[in-house]
């Protein structure tokens, strides 16, 4: 079994013999609405990456109080309350097992800001759990765990919000109305664009890290030794992230594709992609182009090397009978220019921690009612690129349906829409 | 064993088969695939999932290099050969391909393999493929029985989830449960007798898992056993069986044919069930199934110890409840609530769009408490109802402060929701709300947009009536033109021409004429006012050369006569006259003559003034254009281009009476046309007379 095998049996059979129920126990009380002046009291589970920031956002933020800390590595929840710390001036308790966050009645709602693997299994637990809901994008993994979370979302009757940020932005919402508005007539093709997948080559197992619970951290992926390029890299392996950037910054420009189009189900996709410089192991591909098919329009998705339609690095086009409109998180350009606005520029993006969406998740977890970005809607631009990764996969076109949540005649392409949970993590 | 043994064999044959048959460039591939050369390494995974089933052997042997990053190349291309060969249609290949992978799975082969083929099997094996390799491993220690419990989890098929059934019984306690959550989410009939036995289970946590594993299919044979079970549980195991029993109910509601017993249990679990998680769920799923005969239940849960942990579940449900009669009751509970209750109820009557709700969210919008105020107009606003526009608007335009931001920003999203739902009416009114409340050009521009998108009667006179002189004489030109044109379209020429008169005097630069005449161009006499020349006699077409620019005129400029014939080559060339058919007025050349080359064509026509004056020329063309007043040359453009109005503009002297304008108009390669306008000196419109065939 090599130096890690005596932990990982270990674990294997603690698992089996004590921890049945782990996945699905919520114990904690569930907490009251917060009233229209109360801060509402928030946990983050995931303090690295862009989990540091919303908790730097969030600090500063008089709409919410962060009440908890979680984070599988005690070395990042530590920082994390020295960050809470620094900017506002207390010490929340910081947790390894996110299980305890859940457990607390001083906790409203909780951000979910791990890797891609845990966003689903963490959403629903928060809603068995009594608790709202922000997690960050892609919302899940595959069509399955999507469906789950709206499920759960709808059957405890709690506010799930995506962290598609760019649903709160002023410059999106200019755009999305002059489309809507018909300033470019009827849209019929549209197409997003963004760099590659940093994607590594070869891994080193290691010793797990002291403060670090690695078994917590891989949670319902297959077990695997720790080694630092998947805790650091994880967004190159299929079993924490389907997808790299295509699932990254895929869902947060698919959504304005979505958005803009207004549709949010393909018809069918198609995808080639690959590692040509040489990653020849990795499993989420560098370069990729997808087209899906909508109705009345179809829709392009393309992460390459260097990738600068109109100049720019990232963002995504409309093309419509009349015209075509460019937008990115800074700016939107219309043309041909006419009556109207041909060209904004927003404010500049100070934080992929966007206040305004948090503020719009903390509003309605007020009111009760759905947010700019609710899971169904989340779901949804989460789906597509999940799907262009299946095609991807399967090396084959694949016809949508969407009433149905499955590929139509291709039975094989719909185990796709599906992963095995390791015990005892299950939906 | 006898199943690994015929694999093996054929898996023996394949690799013969392969090393005889094989093209020898896919051994090379494999050998680059294994090699130091990453760039060789990444061709070779790109090329090698096109050879198929013959490569398979050929990297199998790969999977355990010492060098992780061959294993996990070698693993990619079987996992694109697996994807390739399970499209349907290709069940042979597929089926080789299985029965390769499943060697891995030989009891000889190390763990690590084992693992590996695990991973592989899901993507290829077919239905009806004999499993029994992987089941076997479902007795395996702890770790690899994981896998191969995810393997047919993965697989999904009713082969698969009768594998893990069969399992259940030998399986120890923990991996019972295990076992069943998966069976949870593979959804096969198949398994659910021995799901169903799992509930007689001794131990809490298995029986709790059977009833997730039975709950999807909303059988009503299974519920009086799960109820059993759940009322036998505690703690987590409880929670489980709960969430299971919500499911179960879920499902059976759906399926229909059970709504008592539904509605019962929910009911039941609603009041009494201790878990209080379980009971939020109860809440919520009774609003979704019941009628109003919940609603008293729904709210003595929001009124008890633990209501303020329940109200968000308690809500949830009174927005899922439909029908008249609940609505009824939602209204008759109202006025008793607590405020907090009745702010969150006030925007969820407006989520419903019920006009029933109208009356108390008007109300609301009358409070004095801020926090009711505030819900009720954004009830109102979410409402979308028509009637809500009045009161929105009304409270919008007395908004002050940041309040009035706000306001403007939910009146803009309900204006274009108005006019979405066709409630045209109300969206010119909320549209012109915001024209009011705008505070910058891009809000006005956007108002404006929707006042002309919307013009009902009503409208215009909401909008003729408000909008006072000097406001009007603001509006951008573009938007009187459209205004113009949709009270026109709505059977009101009279006020059309009124807007348009006030409109005229402002139409000397080009971006306002080409709004008007994107409006207006095309009613009768309306280019005629803005100066569009619509009527040539035109001539053509000679070669000519874009090297050569504008050489002498094959026209005289001074002695036009449109009876004059002219020679080009073999061809007698005629004048003909044409009106342009184009609200600008563009003169559509390409096609017209045989010429669509390097070729170029005259265009005449007469003006009258009647006294002298100074005139402006305004032209457009594709490609180059010289345009002669008189006799005398006043625009000359030798150019490559597309055209547009008023490209060029030139000066020009008229006499009074008769006015000769010659055109010639060149054509280098692509489109060819042209367009022009007089205009007096400022670009203002010129009054004259235009010639007629």
């Amino acid at each position: 079994m090599g130096k890690q095998g005596i932990s990982r049996r270990a674990f294997m059979v603690r698992a089996a013999m004590g921890a049945f129920c782990a996945a699905s126990a919520p114990r904690g009380a569930t907490a009251a609405r917060p009233g229209p002046s109360d801060p509402v009291r928030i946990a983050v589970i995931g303090n690295g990456g862009m989990g540091s920031r919303h908790i730097e956002a969030l600090a500063a933020n008089p709409e919410c109080r962060i009440t908890a800390l979680s984070d599988v590595a005690i070395s990042r929840f530590t920082r994390a309350i020295e960050i809470v710390d620094e900017v506002a001036g207390y010490k929340p308790p910081g947790f390894q097992d996110f299980r305890r966050v859940l457990d607390r009645s001083d906790v409203d709602a909780i951000f979910v800001a791990t890797p891609d693997n845990w966003h689903p299994l963490m959403t629903i637990l928060g809603c068995q759990a009594g608790k709202d809901v922000y997690v960050e994008k892609p919302a899940c993994m595959t069509i399955e765990e999507g469906r789950a979370m709206v499920e759960a979302a709808r059957r405890f009757g709690r506010v799930v919000q995506l962290g598609t940020q760019q649903r709160s932005m002023p410059v999106f919402q200019k755009a999305m109305a002059l489309i809507h508005g018909g300033r470019i007539g009827r849209v019929t093709t549209a197409g997003a664009w963004v760099g590659v997948n940093g994607v590594g080559v070869g891994e080193t197992p290691e010793p797990v890290p002291r403060g670090l619970d690695w078994d917590m951290w891989l949670g319902p992926a297959p077990w695997t030794p720790f080694s630092p390029q998947r805790f650091g890299g994880w967004m190159g392996w299929h079993d924490y992230a389907r997808g790299g950037e295509v699932t990254n910054w895929g869902v947060h420009l698919m959504d304005i594709v979505h958005w803009g189009i207004g549709q949010d189900a393909p018809l069918s996709v198609q995808a080639i992609g690959g590692n040509y410089r040489g990653s020849a192991g990795a499993q989420n591909y560098e370069v990729i182009e997808a087209i899906f098919e909508y109705p009345g329009c179809n829709v392009t998705w393309e992460q390459r090397h260097t990738n600068t339609h109109a100049g720019k690095s990232y963002g995504i086009s409309f093309q419509g009978t009349e015209g075509s409109l460019f937008v990115d998180r800074g700016s939107f350009v219309v043309r041909p220019e006419g009556p109207g606005i041909p060209e904004f520029v927003g404010e500049p993006e100070r934080s992929w921690a966007n206040t305004d969406h948090h503020n719009n998740f903390f509003h309605c977890i007020r009111t009760r009612q759905r947010p700019a970005a609710d899971i169904e809607q989340g779901f949804r631009s989460t789906a597509a690129p999940v799907l262009a990764g299946i095609a991807l996969k399967t090396r084959r076109k694949l016809v949508w349906d969407a009433a149905n949540e499955r590929f139509a005649g291709d039975e094989e392409a719909n185990r796709h829409l599906a992963r095995a949970y390791r015990a005892p993590w299950h939906l | 064993m006898h199943y690994v043994v015929r694999t093996v064999l054929t898996l023996s044959i394949l690799f013969t088969l392969a090393a005889a048959a094989a093209p020898s460039d896919t051994g090379r591939l494999v050998q680059q695939l294994a090699g130091p050369d990453h760039a060789a390494r990444a061709q070779a995974r790109q090329l090698l999932p096109y050879r198929g089933v013959e490569a398979v052997p050929l990297l199998l042997p790969l999977l355990s290099h010492e060098d992780a990053e061959i294993s996990w190349a070698a693993t990619r291309v079987l996992e694109d050969i697996a994807n390739e060969v399970s499209a349907p249609g290709r069940e042979t290949d597929r089926r080789a391909v299985a029965d390769a992978f499943m060697t891995l799975l030989a009891p000889e082969q190390p763990d690590a393999l084992k693992e590996q083929g695990l991973r592989l099997l899901p993507i290829v094996v077919p239905r009806g493929y004999p499993l029994r390799p992987v089941a076997v491993l479902l007795g395996a220690e702890p770790v690899l029985r994981e896998k191969a419990r995810a393997a047919l989890r993965e697989i999904g098929t009713g082969d698969a989830a009768a594998s893990l059934a069969d399992a259940l019984d030998r399986a120890d306690p923990a991996f019972q449960a295990d076992i069943l959550h998966a069976l949870a989410r593979m959804r096969q009939p198949v398994a659910q007798p021995a799901a169903a036995r799992m509930l007689r289970s001794a131990e809490p946590a298995v029986r709790a898992a059977a009833c997730q594993a039975l709950a999807w299919q909303g059988s009503a044979d299974h519920l009086p056993r799960m109820a059993e079970v759940h009322a036998e549980l505690e703690g987590a195991a409880r929670f489980e069986s709960g969430e299971a029993l919500l499911r179960q109910l879920e499902a059976m509601g759906a399926r229909g044919g059970h709504w008592r017993r539904v509605v019962r249990h929910l009911s039941r679990m609603a009041a009494d069930e201790p878990d209080r998680h379980v009971r939020a769920g109860a809440l919520v799923l009774l609003g979704r199934f019941a009628d109003e005969t919940a609603v008293p239940l729904m709210l003595a849960a929001a009124a008890g110890e633990d209501g303020p942990a329940l109200e968000p579940a308690v809500l949830a449900g009174f927005e899922a409840l439909q029908g008249p009669a609940a609505a009824h009751a939602l209204l008759d509970a109202y006025p008793a609530m607590a405020p907090s209750m009745q702010a969150a109820m006030l925007r969820m009557f407006g989520r419903k769009g019920d006009a029933r709700y109208l009356d108390v969210l008007k109300a609301g919008a009358a409070e004095h408490d801020p926090a009711l105020r505030e819900a009720a107009l954004d009830g109102l606003a979410a409402s979308r109802l028509p009637e809500a526009a009045d009161v929105l608007v009304a409270n919008a335009e007395a908004a002050g402060g940041d309040a009035r931001a706000g306001a403007a920003a939910s009146l803009r999203e309900l204006a274009s929701a108005y006019e979405a739902q066709g409630a045209r009416d109300a969206a010119g009114k909320a549209f012109l709300g915001l024209y009011r409340l705008a505070e910058d050009e891009e809000a006005k521009l956007f108002a404006l947009e929707g006042i002309k998108r919307n013009p009902e009667p009503e409208a215009f006179e909401v909008v003729m009536g408000a909008l006072g002189a000097d406001e009007f004489s603001a509006l951008p030109a573009d938007a009187v033109a459209g205004f113009a044109r949709a009270m026109h379209d709505a059977g009101d020429p009279d006020r059309a021409a009124e807007l348009v008169e006030a409109l005229m005097p402002r139409l000397n630069d080009t971006a306002a004429v080409k709004g008007a005449i994107g409006h207006l161009g095309s009613l009768p006499g309306m280019r005629e006012r803005l100066g569009v020349v619509a009527g040539w006699h035109l001539v053509g077409a000679w070669p000519w050369s874009f090297a050569n620019g504008f050489e002498a005129p094959h026209v005289d400029p001074a002695a036009v006569d449109v009876a004059q014939t002219y020679t080009a080559g073999d061809e007698t060339l005629a004048w003909q006259w044409h009106e342009s058919p184009s609200p600008d007025g563009l003169v559509q050349l390409h096609g017209r003559y045989p010429l669509i080359e390097h070729c170029t064509a005259y265009a005449y026509t007469e003006v009258t003034v009647p006294e002298d004056c100074e005139a402006q020329v305004r032209a457009g063309s594709d490609d180059g254009i010289r345009v002669w007043v008189n006799g005398e040359v006043v625009l000359e453009n030798h150019v490559d281009r597309g055209a547009d109005l008023d490209q060029d503009t030139a000066p020009a002297r008229l006499r009074a009476g008769v006015n000769r304008i010659l055109v010639q108009s060149t054509q280098h390669v692509g489109g060819w046309n042209f367009l022009l306008r007089l205009t007096q000196p400022d670009g203002a419109p010129l009054e004259f007379e235009r010639m007629t065939p």
